[in-house]
C-alpha cells in the first residue's frame, strides 16, 4: 500500500486543522508531512491522528515536521515541561550554560526566535536567555 | 450485356474507393487539428515536488543530543541522516520525544525504545 493511502487520514485532517505550507512528499519509502499549524493545539490533534495510525510510532515511514505559526516575538508562553523547571541558557544548545531557570506552568515572554528549535525568552524575573521551543505553548 | 456490368462493376468500385479515401481524408483532417501548433490547448508540465532536505550528520547528532536530554534512558546514533533509537521510555512520553526528532529533519528514525 503506497504511504499516501496508509497514511490519508493525516494528510486530510492536516487539511480540515488549517495547516499552512502544507508539503506532503514521499522519498524513499518515507513520507514527509511539512507544514504550520495556526495553534499548539492543532499540531497535538495531528499527531493524535498519527499516532492511531502507528501507535509505537515504530514503522520509520513518516517524518512529520509541523511547526506552530502562533510563536511571535513579544508572545506570552506557558512553560510546558512535564513537571521540571525549564532551562534557559547562555546560547542555543544543551552545551550552552544555564543561566536561569523557568518553573513548570510560569508564562515567559519570546523575545526572538534563534530557529525552529530555540527561543531567546525573558522571564518576569528579568532573566534572559535561550529555551528549547518544544517546551513552549503560547497562551491563546 | 456483360461489357456493362464489368463497367457497372469498376464504377461501384471506384465510387466506394473515392468514398474511402474521402474518410480518410476527413480522419486525417481531425488529427491535424489536434496536432495543430495553433490550437489553443494548454499543456501543463508536471510538477516535481522539490527534493526533501535531510540534515547532515554532525548537526543532526548535535540536535538530536539536545532533543533527548530530558530522556537519560534513551540512547541515540545518528548514522546516514537515519536516528536510530535503542534504550526504553515511558510510553506518555514517547510523542514528545518522537515530535522533537522528527523536527530535526532525519532521513527516518528507527524506534527500537522498549515502552513501558
Amino acid at each position: 500500500m503506497a504511504l499516501k493511502d496508509k497514511y490519508n487520514e493525516l494528510v486530510t485532517t492536516a487539511g480540515t486543522l488549517g495547516i499552512t505550507n502544507l508539503q506532503v512528499r514521499e522519498q524513499d519509502n518515507v513520507l514527509y508531512i511539512d507544514g504550520e499549524a495556526p495553534t499548539g493545539s492543532a499540531k497535538d490533534q495531528l499527531w493524535t491522528v498519527y499516532e492511531k495510525l502507528d501507535s509505537d510510532f515504530r514503522s520509520a515511514d513518516v517524518i512529520m515536521n509541523i511547526n506552530v505559526s502562533d510563536m511571535a516575538a513579544g508572545s506570552k508562553a506557558k512553560v510546558t515541561t512535564e513537571k521540571s523547571n525549564l532551562n534557559i541558557r547562555k546560547g542555543p544548545g544543551t552545551d550552552q550554560p544555564i543561566v536561569g531557570k523557568a518553573a513548570h506552568n510560569e508564562i515567559i515572554t519570546l523575545v526572538s526566535k534563534k530557529n525552529d528549535l530555540w527561543w531567546l525568552v525573558r522571564t518576569d524575573a528579568g532573566e534572559e536567555g535561550y529555551a528549547y521551543a518544544q517546551y513552549l505553548s503560547v497562551e491563546s | 450485356m456483360r461489357k456493362s456490368i464489368i463497367h457497372l462493376s469498376a464504377f461501384i468500385l471506384l465510387f466506394s474507393g473515392g468514398g474511402l479515401a474521402l474518410s480518410a481524408c476527413k480522419e486525417k483532417k481531425k488529427t491535424e487539428v489536434v496536432t495543430d501548433p495553433m490550437s489553443p490547448t494548454v499543456v501543463t508540465p508536471p510538477t516535481t515536488p522539490a527534493p526533501v532536505v535531510i540534515s547532515p550528520d554532525d548537526s543532526l547528532s548535535g540536535m538530536v543530543t539536545d532533543a533527548t536530554k530530558d530522556f537519560p534512558t534513551v540512547k541515540t546514533s545518528v548514522s546516514d541522516g537515519v536516528i536510530t533509537l535503542t534504550g526504553e521510555i515511558n510510553k506518555e512520553n514517547l510523542m514528545t520525544l518522537m515530535q522533537s526528532l522528527q523536527q530535526l529533519r532525519p532521513k527516518k528514525i528507527e524506534n527500537k525504545l522498549t515502552i513501558k
